[in-house]
């Protein structure tokens, strides 16, 4: 690769404005299906770029905009993600893939924009038969345990369709300092689609919650890395009274379609404002239980934070453990893309959402002095409870140089994102300091 | 404007290191055990994108052990990996919050599409 490029200075932008197949080629020996031009054939290429990715995640902008970012770096069969263009690759087996800010900037989330987060291997889509998909409700706390079709939650129950965020607990990790182990997300684990389904609260109240009730919880599809079918790559769930919120569902389809396969086709829970890893995709079990789920990544250190606040790197019992429930408040700045350059003189419109968990954001405001000074946005009001919230403001410079914009949320209980990064703690979740996007006037 | 493709094939390693070009790993002493052990469940970018001290790269090993059927190592193959992953794949450097990271900057010559 070096020796056939390697003496002439060559632009990445002209490779690929030349030839784009070349310059994959030349660059990642990648080669694309010839047929759909996506893809990696015979895995060529796919190590490589794979390794790029992986090193350092800054690589992952210099992907083509085509291109579909991903694939299971081992397997000898080509691999694609379909409708994923422009996100970034974290890990690929398991599969977890998060959105550059910018490319969040749609008041509903495409499906190719939202991120991807799997504990374990997701079902073979092409195998379900959503016409023969099950969800059984049980648990100790389950009056009359029965089963139903996809057919007969969709019949017997009223359908809800609503907006509603779900973020990744540790949206945010990889600012975190001693680093913690887990996928180094930046901002882009959250996502606002609109989902179709029936409220879980229906259902459950249909099949009888019991006087002892505590928690709902859900079993999937997926399965556990190592391929041990007894074990469940996660399980995890919610206490009864988030799981019977109105906005809480049992959701069959996103944005007007069908689950996507990597978004838990057929069915799925949303339970909006919580870690998304108790909105459980490929669900075919809820349990109503009488004590606190047990279930995978419910115990140990999995979605918890330190009961009590902590220094820096400390080491917490997994007693001195608390489960995570609603998300704080956070805000990105998704128009423009950081690192552009504006002409002086000229406003610029910047542009974002905000959300708080379950409560809602009330002011959104920005700075550009590095939080000296904050300028209160525009700031609509969610679609319905549990969406985010779209913001947006016109920032006059007042002269040419370097800026940063930073967004700073206030939820309705008055608690604001900061500016540095929150408490540390040992899996690295809840990062949400505030946005920033660098802008050079001239 | 151009960003120089010898500085891209040449990035990643701004130490010198190699990469191997199968696994994304460093090659560097201690590859071959990891290149035996650690892709056998998740790929190695779940290596390659973490950053730990020794006693954290162990306790994610004993992690490992204790709950995601990982075998045991013999101690000698154990050191080895635990000094791979230490040397290779470190903490960074320590603050309270990075700047804007370089490639969100302007002026950079081949920001993101």
């Amino acid at each position: 690769m070096k020796g056939e490029t390697g003496k002439r200075r060559v632009g990445i932008r002209a490779l690929y404005a030349a030839d784009p197949s070349r310059a994959d080629r030349l660059l990642w020996g990648r080669q694309a299906d010839p047929l759909t031009r996506r893809g990696f054939l015979r895995g060529a290429g796919l190590a490589a770029m794979s390794a790029a990715v992986g090193a350092s995640i800054p690589f992952a902008r210099f992907m083509p905009g085509g291109l579909i970012p991903a694939a299971l770096a081992d397997t000898p069969e080509p691999f694609e993600i379909e409708g994923k263009e422009g996100l970034i690759v974290l890990n690929d087996r398991p599969l977890n893939l998060e959105t550059p800010a910018h490319l969040l900037d749609d008041p509903v989330t495409p499906a190719a924009r939202l991120f991807v987060r799997n504990n374990g291997i997701p079902p073979d889509a092409a195998a379900i038969d959503p016409d023969r998909w099950t969800l059984e409700i049980a648990g100790e706390s389950c009056v009359r345990p029965q089963t139903f079709t996809l057919a007969e939650l969709r019949s017997r129950f009223e359908p809800v369709t609503l907006k509603l965020q779900i973020e990744c607990a540790g949206n945010g990790r990889s600012e975190f300092y001693p680093a913690t182990s887990g996928n180094q997300w930046t901002t882009g684990a959250v996502g606002c689609p609109e989902w179709t389904g029936v409220r879980l609260r229906d259902v459950l109240e249909h099949c009888g919650i019991a006087d002892d009730a505590v928690y709902v919880a859900y079993e999937a599809r997926d399965r556990h890395l190592s391929g041990d079918a007894s074990k469940q790559p996660i399980s995890r769930g919610v206490p009864l009274a988030k799981a019977m919120e109105a906005e809480s569902l049992l959701a069959f389809a996103m944005n007007g379609e069908p689950l996507p396969p990597l978004h838990g086709f057929p069915l799925r829970m949303v339970c909006a404002g919580w870690p998304a890893s108790v909105s459980g995709k490929w669900v075919h079990r809820v349990l109503v239980r009488d004590r606190v789920h047990d279930g995978e990544k419910m115990l140990g250190q999995s979605y918890r934070m330190p009961c009590q606040p902590v220094a820096p790197g400390a080491e917490v019992a997994d007693e001195d453990m608390c489960i995570i429930g609603s998300m704080p408040v956070r805000s990105l700045v998704t128009y423009p893309k950081s690192g552009i350059t504006h002409p002086a003189g000229k406003a610029l419109e910047v542009r974002g959402h905000a959300w708080a968990g379950d409560r809602s954001v009330r002011r959104l405001y920005t700075s550009i002095d590095f939080g000296a000074t904050w300028q209160r946005a525009r700031l609509e009001r969610p679609a319905n409870r549990l969406a985010w919230q779209h913001w947006k403001q016109a920032i006059e410079f007042p002269q040419p140089g370097y800026y940063e914009v930073w967004a700073r949320a206030e939820d309705s209980e008055g608690v604001s994102q900061p500016m540095v990064l929150p408490g540390w703690n040992p899996r690295g979740y809840l990062n949400n300091a505030c946005h920033r996007i660098a802008v050079q006037v001239a | 404007m151009f960003l120089l493709l010898s500085w891209l094939l040449a990035a990643g390693a701004a130490t010198g290191q190699e990469i191997d070009e199968a696994t994304g790993l460093v090659r560097a002493p201690g590859f071959e055990h990891v290149r035996a052990h650690c892709g056998g469940c998740h790929s190695f970018r779940l290596v390659t994108q973490q950053r730990a001290d020794r006693q954290t790269w162990l306790d994610i090993i004993r992690w490992m052990q204790a709950t995601q059927n990982l075998w045991q190592f013999e101690p000698a193959v154990e050191d080895a990996i635990l000094d791979y992953l230490a040397t290779n794949y470190p903490p960074r450097a320590d603050r309270r919050r990075a700047p804007i990271p370089p490639w969100l900057m302007p002026g950079d010559p081949n920001p993101s599409p």
